[in-house]
């Protein structure tokens, strides 16, 4: 019996520092979606027909795609702004986000 | 006069540019996508696409840029190589048309 309710305690504050960890990461992507939302749309559908929906789109993708923006593998100019203010963690937030949204 | 019937003339090719590939035409070349992009859209590891409901604006724009080998990719390159502008428009057209899952 007690072992049970220590069992419950130690679920309930892993899962207390599971929520607050993930809460405080979506608020830093956040502040990093915004400036995607411009053209990709606050919910990854774009409104621009020759840019891309990101919503549903894969993650490893979406990330090896930012990578490329950076170096420049990939020619794009706005995107190479974008990606340059970005750093390894944002670029990995940013494809987690985009990749958990559902498409339409 | 010269000038209208021209303009006449291309005026159905731009509006519609899939409407040249038969729909046999078009299961070929959508087969060769399948084998990475899935033939519902859906691609089949986490490195590549998914085209599902995709904007087939962007979509043409980027197997043109493959093609030409402005956005580099072999794989993609030798592919875009094969494809004839019509086709480029009917894949872009068939994928954006998709559900996406």
């Amino acid at each position: 019996m007690e072992a049970r309710v220590r069992g419950w305690i130690l679920a309930g504050a892993g899962m207390a520092v599971a929520l607050g960890c993930g809460g405080a990461g979506a608020s830093d992507v956040r502040s990093v979606i915004v400036e995607c939302a411009a053209c990709h749309g606050d919910e990854g559908i774009a409104k621009d027909v020759e840019v891309p929906n990101l919503a549903g789109q894969r993650r490893l993708y979406l990330y090896k795609q930012l990578v490329a923006f950076r170096k420049n593998a990939r020619k794009h100019k706005e995107m190479r702004v974008m990606s340059r203010e970005m750093n390894d963690a944002d670029m990995r937030a940013i494809a987690e986000y985009y990749s958990s949204l559902p498409p339409r | 006069m010269l000038k209208h019937l021209i303009a006449a003339a291309l005026l159905p090719a731009l509006a519609a540019p899939a409407a040249a590939l038969s729909r046999k035409q078009l299961q070929d070349v959508i087969v060769q996508c399948a084998t990475c992009h899935g033939a519902d859209g859906v691609s089949r590891t986490d490195e590549i696409p998914n085209l599902d409901g995709q904007h087939d604006r962007y979509l043409y724009n980027q197997l043109a840029a493959f093609r030409s080998g402005k956005r580099p990719h072999k794989q993609m390159r030798v592919m875009g190589r094969r494809l004839t502008d019509a086709e480029m428009w009917a894949i872009a057209e068939y994928y954006s048309a998709l559900p996406p899952n």
